[in-house]
């Protein structure tokens, strides 16, 4: 029977990574149960029962800590779960009408519970109200940015998620425009990430290819304020950008609006 | 000696996949930031050849790591092994030994980040682990079909075949997918 379970996998995972996500997990826990009926002592001393006994207790505790940590970041008293729109990105022109980035969408999560987001970190977001099978999904995004809304006192984060397919595709297809999009429950699991210093450096190169971009922008907040701040010796930032096609670029525009509205006093060069 | 010798194993498995990059850099920050500077910039961040790299990012400290986990691996497996009884017990205990870090996650966890493992490394760590796993049940199972032939009313048996077809099954996969 594990088997035939087994043989699955291989031709499974080609179309849906999800599934074998799961399966590797459920198959584990029968290997792991197949190995105890395997080892042929019952001694509870023996090595191999020692070790099997760390393993399983090893997964129960990460999975416990998992549970813990996902339960504290996303409940609070007041707004349990946080909430996420997605949100299609719009490259808006003075004349003519507005051009919708067609690759890209991006996530604004309500957070009932803030952290305070350095660059470099990430998180496994989940949406269980996406598609009927997004409630198992989770999947990891750099945090882009990060902004306090006055009116409400909410705190959300943003991450840009590029179309793709699987859960990319999903929330693609669901994003709508700036407030017409329906608030989702989201499930962040995290912060993860290092963050690097750059503020000691003189001069920051930033590389960027694509999507990644959405990783580089928060060092580039994070330097800019901290020189505002006095607290930065940066004087020159350059984040070179390698786009594929014409479209993405559209992105690039969104991009440097965000940066420069919020960064008026700066010298952009872009 | 011989529980305190697997224990040693254990141990050393741990620290040569997890905490080595951590606590070496933590030691390189007392010693004086020209160790540090050296250590990056020789060991840490240069890439390794591309010949061997294949499709990954390698970097020369991941490859040192690697090898030393593999030299692990072969002394604890193979070193004054008198017959193939013995064999057969050690890679057994060596497969689930390595089963322990494995059962962490394929995900990011909260102690591989606060070892401060990034995303990708995490995903290499634990495929390497997977596959010594598989390759030490191989073993094992070579080693003890070669003593006695299967009998497969006997419960455990059939389950050392299923575990290591399972594994099998798990390796290639992921070697054919390459994509985890």
């Amino acid at each position: 029977m594990g088997l035939l379970l087994l043989s699955l996998v291989t031709t499974l995972r080609r179309y849906s990574y999800e599934i074998y996500v799961w399966l590797h997990w459920i198959l584990t826990s029968g290997l792991l149960a197949t190995l105890f009926i395997h080892t042929t002592t019952k001694r509870t001393l023996a090595p191999s029962t020692v070790y099997l006994v760390t393993a399983v207790g090893l997964q129960i505790v990460m999975s416990a800590l998992r549970f813990a940590q996902v339960g504290y970041r996303n409940i609070k008293s007041r707004r349990i779960f946080s909430r996420a729109r997605v949100q299609t990105i719009t490259f808006k022109r003075d004349s003519g009408s507005d051009i919708l980035v067609s690759d890209a969408v991006h996530v604004h999560v309500r957070l009932p519970r803030l952290w305070q987001p350095r660059a470099g970190q990430y998180v496994y977001l989940s949406l269980p109200g996406l598609t009927y099978a997004s409630f198992a999904q989770s999947h990891p995004f750099y945090v882009a940015w990060w902004y306090h809304d006055e009116e409400n006192g909410n705190d959300y984060v943003v991450f840009i998620v590029q179309r793709r397919n699987g859960f990319a595709n999903d929330l693609f297809l669901q994003a709508r425009p700036c407030n017409q999009s329906p608030e989702l429950t989201a499930l962040i699991e995290g912060p993860y990430g290092k963050e690097l210093k750059l503020e000691s450096y003189r001069t920051v190169i930033l590389f960027a290819t694509g999507i990644g971009v959405a990783g580089q922008i928060p060092y580039v907040t994070q330097i800019l304020e901290a020189y505002q701040n006095g607290e930065a010796e940066t004087q020159r930032i350059a984040l070179f950008w390698e786009i594929d096609s014409e479209g993405k670029s559209l992105g690039f525009f969104t991009v440097r609006k965000h940066l420069s509205l919020i960064f008026s006093s700066f010298r952009l060069g872009i | 000696m011989d529980i305190t010798l697997w224990y040693a194993i254990a141990l050393s498995g741990l620290i040569a996949c997890y905490i080595v990059p951590f606590i070496s850099l933590k030691i390189f920050q007392k010693t004086g930031p020209r160790v540090k500077h050296q250590f990056l910039k020789h060991v840490y961040y240069p890439p390794i050849h591309r010949y061997l790299r294949g499709s990954e990012q390698t970097t020369r400290f991941d490859l040192l790591v690697i090898i030393i986990f593999l030299g692990g691996v072969v002394l604890g497996t193979g070193i004054k092994v008198q017959d193939v009884n013995e064999l057969r017990r050690r890679s057994g205990l060596i497969a689930v030994i390595t089963f322990i870090p494995l059962s962490l996650g394929a995900r990011m966890n909260l102690l591989a980040d606060s070892c401060e493992v990034r995303l990708g490394t995490y995903r290499r760590i634990h495929r390497w682990l997977g596959g010594i796993f598989v390759a030490e049940g191989l073993v094992h199972t070579a080693a003890a079909v070669s003593l006695q032939k299967l009998d497969i009313s006997k419960l455990r048996d059939v389950g050392g075949l299923t575990v290591s077809s399972g594994s099998i099954l798990y390796e290639v996969d992921s070697c054919l997918l390459n994509d985890f």
